[in-house]
């Protein structure tokens, strides 16, 4: 078994270096979308009278349709509302990412011939898999530190240690598991493409 | 001399169509075997299952005498692959990529050895691998190969996108290798390359090894052109058993002889006064468009 692993760490710091810039830029983005988040839900509902109002308002079945029951709504702070109102779009965010990123490190290297290449050398047969997997699980444990981080840093009192970790694990784990869905419909699909049409629709009914 | 390639009984289906029905040849440790077929014909499939990308239905293939599927990632040290069509990551320059192919070898890089490669090639590694066209994608993976000192080469079509310099440099690199004990697996379906190289060839044709053997061997099974002016007319030459597709042009016989009966054919010809006779060895080709033929007439 050992072998059908060969070169898989050569092959992951090869995928880092290629898609460093990549993987860069989407997490500055996703930081920056948590921040102005965190910047907005400050300054507007900075009073409690204001996230009162909110709270009423999210009882309203369409917007519970919309965003998920609330929590909390009977002491309504900005970290809860936060947390609810702002976690479905960081999850639609991240699942993008991560669809592009493992679409674009499994079934598109296969259908370019690169795949091929890479197996032609000494590596495992389910090296280069594994590679993009550790990509992605790195690429989201990097966004759970990163917007913990930034929630953290610039929400209020509200938002304690503990809720900002979880916060972000929870963003983590959606990345991984659109990721993960992924690469299943990369196996199903002809095509990139295809793989990437089917994980979006998953997206979409999820 | 060892064997480094044995396939035998080689089978492979893709849902209802049959890639593979028998494939059956070897390769000797020093030799250049060229495989050559129609497009379609099977030889891409033969040389995955040989690298183990795919599993055969059935049969039996070794390299090094070890199991292709089972045992791939301790072959593949030794083997180095060039397919016919290759991809690269664009953003990473042609140096990079010859780099990593090297360095997943686990070998020392022969530095100095790229370098030359790079050199006889005329090629541009600090280049991204985006701006590359066809020809120079496929140099990365040539100089990747010929850096990296194997026991066995596996080219697919490998010089399609070479212009007629750089198939030279190609066909030269490959000599070498041979002569450093190395053996290759040439695909093609250029015969001329193949017959400048090979020693042995291999023809598949839907699936299935048609003819193998020694290049000289396989010549015996075809057909000289002749070219010929008598100063008579030599009439019967049609009725004579040796003769074939006769054209008469401008006061010359064009014809094919049947190689081996070439003395039965000076004796017969010669009362007429030859003033001119032009012979030329069978090609590749002619071989080729037998087998390719007889699939149409279903022999």
């Amino acid at each position: 078994m050992a072998q059908a692993f060969a070169q898989t760490g050569r092959l992951f710091r090869f995928s880092l270096k290629k898609d460093w810039l990549k993987i860069f830029l989407w997490l500055l983005g996703a930081a920056f979308f948590v921040f102005v988040g965190v910047f907005a839900f400050v300054e507007v509902y900075g009073d409690p009278a204001e996230r009162e109002a909110m709270a009423y308002a999210m009882q309203n079945p369409a917007m519970e349709a919309l965003f998920g029951r609330a929590v909390g709504e009977d002491n309504y702070t900005i970290g809860a509302m936060y947390t609810h109102m702002m976690s479905i779009m960081t999850f639609v965010l991240l699942a993008i990412m991560s669809i592009l990123l493992v679409v674009r490190n499994t079934r598109s290297e296969e259908e370019d011939g690169i795949l091929e290449l890479i197996q032609a050398q000494p590596t495992g047969r389910v090296a280069h898999t594994t590679a993009a997997i550790l990509l992605l699980v790195t690429t989201n444990i990097l966004v759970l530190i990163i917007s913990a981080g930034v929630l953290l840093a610039f929400g209020d009192s509200s938002m304690t240690v503990e809720g900002a970790l979880l916060t972000g694990t929870i963003y983590a784990g959606a990345g991984i598991f659109f990721g993960a869905v992924t690469l299943v419909t990369a196996q199903l699909s002809s095509n990139a493409r295809g793989a990437m049409m089917l994980a979006f629709g998953v997206l979409g009914i999820s | 001399m060892e064997k480094v390639i044995e396939i035998n009984g080689l089978k492979k289906a893709f849902g209802k169509t049959q890639a593979l029905s028998d494939v059956s040849f070897d390769v000797t440790e020093g030799e250049i075997v060229g495989f050559i077929g129609p497009n379609g014909a099977g030889k891409s499939t033969t040389i995955r299952i040989l690298l183990g990308l795919i599993k055969a239905d059935a049969g039996e293939a070794r390299i090094f005498g070890k199991d292709v599927w089972k045992d791939a990632v301790d072959i593949h040290k030794r083997v180095a692959y060039v397919p016919g069509d290759v991809n690269l990551w664009p953003n990473l320059t042609g140096g990079e990529v010859i780099d990593l192919f090297l360095s997943m070898r686990g070998q020392k890089v022969d530095k100095q050895r790229k370098e030359e490669l790079i050199r006889h090639f005329e090629f541009d590694p600090i280049k991204k691998c985006r701006s590359y066209s066809k020809g120079n994608r496929q140099k990365v993976a040539l100089i990747a190969a010929f850096a990296a000192d194997a026991d066995l080469y596996i080219f697919d079509e490998p010089t399609a996108g070479l212009d007629p310099l750089q198939e030279r440099v190609f066909q030269e690199q490959a000599r070498q290798a041979q002569k450093r004990g190395a053996s290759v697996l040439l695909s093609s379906h250029i015969l001329s390359e193949v017959e400048q190289l090979c020693d042995t060839v291999a023809i598949i044709r839907q699936g299935e090894i048609v003819e193998a053997g020694s290049l000289d061997e396989l010549r015996h099974l075809t057909r000289t052109q002749i070219i010929l002016r008598t100063e008579e007319d030599a009439l019967e030459l049609e009725k004579q058993a040796f003769a074939h597709d006769v054209v008469r042009e401008k006061g010359e016989i064009i014809f094919q002889l049947d190689s081996e009966k070439m003395p039965e054919f000076l004796s017969y010809i010669e009362p007429f006064k030859v003033t001119k006779l032009e012979s030329a060895p069978p090609k590749l080709e002619d071989l080729f468009m037998r087998h390719y033929e007889s699939t149409r007439g279903g022999v």
